[in-house]
C-alpha cells in the first residue's frame, strides 16, 4: 500500500509539472543570443573573432544595395 | 528612455500638423495613404499567383497559423494538462477514499466465460497502440516544458524522432483496430431500460452498492459509445489527415486536423484513465476477465447480475438475488 | 548591433524569380524545395499588380520557434531564425504556424512522411562550424560568415528585394521614397514578421504572450 501511495504521489507531482504555464517562446532580446551552440558569423576563418570589423563590412555590403548616390547627377 | 521621449514628441508634432493640415484643407475623401487595402485583401486568404507551383499553397501569408499557433499553445497545452491532471488527482482521492472494489462474496471457482478470444485480441490491439499513441502523442505537446529542461534538447529529440515515428505507423493499426472493436461490441452496448438505474444511482461509484447490469453497464458503455467510437474515430479520422501528408489536403485541413485530434486525444487520454484504472488496480477480477476471457461467477453476479442469469440459462431480469441492489421499477 | 531583414520593394520587383534561382543554385537546395518564392498580388489587374518575394522573414516573434515540440530554432544576435537539422523530427508543426510558408520538407520518409525541414537560413547556415561540408550539406553556403549578404538580395537586378540590418535597409528605403514619391508603407509582410512599432513596443515592456 506504501508503495502504491508513492507511486501515484511521484505520478501525480509528474502530471502536475505538464501543467507549468512556461513561456512558449524565448523572449527575444535585440542583440542577444538565445539558442543552440554555434559559431558566430564573425568568428569564422575569415573574421577570425572580429566582430567590428565583419559588421563594418556587413554595413558597407547592405548600402552597396542601393544605386542612389552611385547614379551621375541629373 | 531620451529616444522614447523624442518620438512621442515627435508623434504629437506630426499630429498636430496633421490637424492644423486637415483644418485647412477642405473634406477630401483621398484614397488611403497606405497599404492597408492590400493588406486585408492578402490576409483574406484569397490565392494569389505564383511562376513556380506553389509548395503549399498560393497564399502570400496565411493568418491561419496564427490561430492555431494560438490554440496549439494556449487552450489545448493548458487546459488540456490541467484536465490530465485533475482526472489523475481524482483518480488518486477515489482510491484513497473507496478503496480497491473487492468481491463480496467469496468466489465460487466456476468460471463463465465474458469475453471470447477474438474480442481479447482486439482489445488488446486497442489498448497497447493507444497507450504507445498516448504517450508519444504527449511527449509531442509537453515534452518542450516537461523534459526538455531534464534531458536537454538533443537527447529529447532522439526520443521525440522516434515517438512520432512510433506515432505515425501505429496510428493506422489503432485506427484499424478500433473498427474492429466498435463492430465487435456495438450490439451488447446499445441502450437498455436498466442503464436508467445505473445513472440514477450514480453507478454504485462512491455508495459501494452493485447496480444490475446486463453484459455492459452503462459506465461501459457510455466509454465505448464517447470515448472509443466518437473520439476513437475522430481522432483516427484526423489523424490519418495528418499522418499523410501530399495526398491534397492543404495546410488549413492539416492545422483543423490537428486542434480536433490534439483536444480530442486530450480527453480520450483523460477518460481512459478512468477506464484503465477501473479495468487494472481499481477492481478486483476485472483484468483477469480481459486477461483470460474469464470471470467467477461471484464478479458476474455481484456486477453484471443479468448478464449472470442470462448466462445461467435464466431470463436475466428475473428475481436478483438478495444483497443486490434492487430495480426500484418492476422488471 | 545588426538586426537582419529582408525587405522586398513591392515598386520594384519585376516579377523575374532570379531570386528563387539564386538560392537554389547557391544552397544546392533539395529537389522540390524552394526557399523563396515570388508571389503576384492581383495578377493581371493594370495598376494593382504587385509582386514580391518571399521567403523566412526570420520574424521578431517566430511562430516556428513556438510551437516547435523538439525546440530545434535558435535565433543568432543577428536576429536571424536559424534551426538544426539533426534534431528536427519531421512534425510539420512549423509549416502549419508561419504565415509566409518558409519552412517545408522532402517527402523522404516512408510512405511520403516529411523529412528534415528546410528553410532559409539568411545565408547564415547552421550548427555545423562555419563553412564546412556538413553545414553546406545541410543548410547551404554560409555567407553571412563570409562577409556577404544573402544571395537572392545581393543578386536582384532591381534591387527590389533588400536583405541586411535593419536600419541599413530603412536608410536605403527612405531614400528612395523620398525620390518617388509615396508613403512608404509598401512593405508588405513587414508588420507580420516584424510587428509595427507599436506592438514591438508592447513585446519589449510586457515580453511575450
Amino acid at each position: 500500500m506504501n508503495t502504491t501511495r508513492t507511486a501515484l504521489l511521484i505520478g501525480a507531482a509528474m502530471a502536475l509539472a505538464a501543467c507549468g504555464e512556461a513561456p512558449q517562446v524565448t523572449n527575444y532580446k535585440a542583440g542577444t543570443y538565445s539558442g543552440k551552440p554555434d559559431t558566430r558569423p564573425w568568428e569564422s576563418a575569415a573574421y577570425g573573432g572580429d566582430k567590428a570589423l565583419w559588421e563594418s563590412d556587413m554595413r558597407a555590403r547592405a548600402r552597396k544595395q542601393t544605386e542612389i548616390g552611385r547614379m551621375p547627377p541629373g | 528612455m531620451c529616444a522614447h521621449l523624442i518620438v512621442t514628441l515627435r508623434a504629437v508634432l506630426l499630429a498636430a500638423a496633421l490637424g492644423l493640415g486637415w483644418m485647412a484643407a477642405p473634406a477630401v475623401a483621398a484614397p488611403p495613404d497606405n497599404n492597408a487595402d492590400v493588406y486585408r485583401a492578402v490576409r483574406e486568404g484569397t490565392a494569389q499567383s505564383i511562376t513556380f507551383t506553389a509548395p503549399a499553397d498560393r497564399m502570400l501569408i496565411q493568418s491561419e497559423g496564427q490561430t492555431w499557433r494560438q490554440w496549439r499553445n494556449g487552450p489545448i497545452t493548458q487546459i488540456g494538462g490541467w484536465m490530465l491532471a485533475g482526472v489523475f488527482v481524482a483518480l488518486v482521492l477515489f482510491r484513497l477514499v473507496r478503496g480497491k472494489i473487492m468481491l463480496e462474496g467469496p468466489p465460487t471457482g466456476r468460471l463463465i466465460q465474458r469475453f471470447s478470444t477474438v474480442e481479447r485480441m482486439t482489445h488488446w490491439t486497442v489498448a497497447l497502440s493507444f497507450v504507445l499513441l498516448a504517450i508519444t502523442g504527449l511527449t509531442l505537446l509537453f515534452g518542450k516544458h516537461v523534459v526538455i529542461p531534464l534531458i536537454g534538447y538533443s537527447a529529447f529529440s532522439w526520443i521525440a524522432a522516434l515517438g512520432k515515428n512510433v506515432h505515425n505507423f501505429v496510428g493506422p493499426l489503432f485506427f484499424a483496430s478500433t473498427l474492429v472493436m466498435v463492430a465487435l461490441f456495438a450490439r451488447d452496448n446499445v441502450w437498455q431500460a436498466i442503464d436508467a438505474l445505473w445513472i440514477r444511482k450514480a453507478g454504485g461509484l462512491l455508495s459501494g452498492e452493485h447496480v444490475p447490469s446486463w453484459r455492459f453497464n452503462f459506465g461501459e458503455k457510455t466509454w465505448f459509445w464517447i470515448g472509443v467510437v466518437i473520439l476513437g474515430l475522430l481522432v483516427g479520422i484526423t489523424g490519418l489527415v495528418l499522418d499523410f501528408p501530399g495526398n491534397g489536403q492543404i495546410r488549413q485541413d492539416m492545422q483543423l486536423a490537428h486542434i480536433i485530434h490534439t483536444s480530442g486525444a486530450l480527453i480520450f487520454i483523460a477518460l481512459s484513465l478512468g477506464h484503465i484504472y477501473i479495468g487494472s488496480v481499481g477492481m478486483e477480477g476485472s483484468l483477469e476477465s480481459m486477461k483470460t476471457g474469464y470471470v467467477d461467477e461471484t464478479w458476474a453476479r455481484e456486477h453484471h447480475e443479468y448478464w449472470y442469469r442470462e448466462a445461467k440459462g435464466g431470463s436475466g431480469a428475473a428475481p436478483v438475488a438478495p444483497g443486490s441492489a434492487r430495480p426500484s421499477t418492476a422488471h | 548591433m545588426a538586426r537582419m531583414k529582408f525587405l522586398c520593394d513591392t515598386e520594384r520587383c519585376i516579377e523575374c524569380n532570379g531570386c528563387v534561382t539564386a538560392c537554389k543554385n547557391e544552397h544546392e537546395v533539395p529537389w522540390g524545395i524552394q526557399r523563396r518564392r515570388v508571389v503576384t498580388i492581383n495578377d493581371g489587374v493594370v495598376g494593382q499588380e504587385k509582386s514580391m518575394s518571399v521567403a523566412c522573414m526570420h520574424c521578431s516573434d517566430a511562430p516556428c520557434m513556438a510551437v516547435c515540440p523538439v525546440d530545434v530554432f535558435y535565433r543568432t544576435e543577428d536576429g536571424v531564425v536559424l534551426h538544426d537539422k539533426d534534431a528536427c523530427i519531421g512534425c510539420g508543426y512549423c509549416f502549419y504556424a508561419c504565415p509566409f510558408g518558409a519552412p517545408q520538407f522532402p517527402q523522404t520518409g516512408t510512405f511520403g512522411q516529411r523529412g528534415k525541414m528546410d528553410k532559409c537560413t539568411f545565408c547564415a547556415g547552421g550548427p555545423e562550424a562555419d563553412g564546412s561540408d556538413a553545414e553546406f550539406e545541410k543548410y547551404g553556403k554560409n555567407r553571412l560568415a563570409e562577409g556577404k549578404l544573402p544571395m537572392c538580395a545581393e543578386m536582384c537586378s532591381t534591387k527590389a528585394l533588400l536583405g541586411g540590418d535593419g536600419t541599413a535597409l530603412a536608410d536605403i528605403f527612405r531614400e528612395r521614397v523620398v525620390r518617388r514619391g509615396g508613403s512608404g508603407a509598401e512593405m508588405i509582410g513587414w508588420n507580420t514578421a516584424y510587428g509595427s512599432g507599436e506592438q514591438k513596443r508592447q513585446q519589449t515592456r510586457g515580453g511575450d504572450k
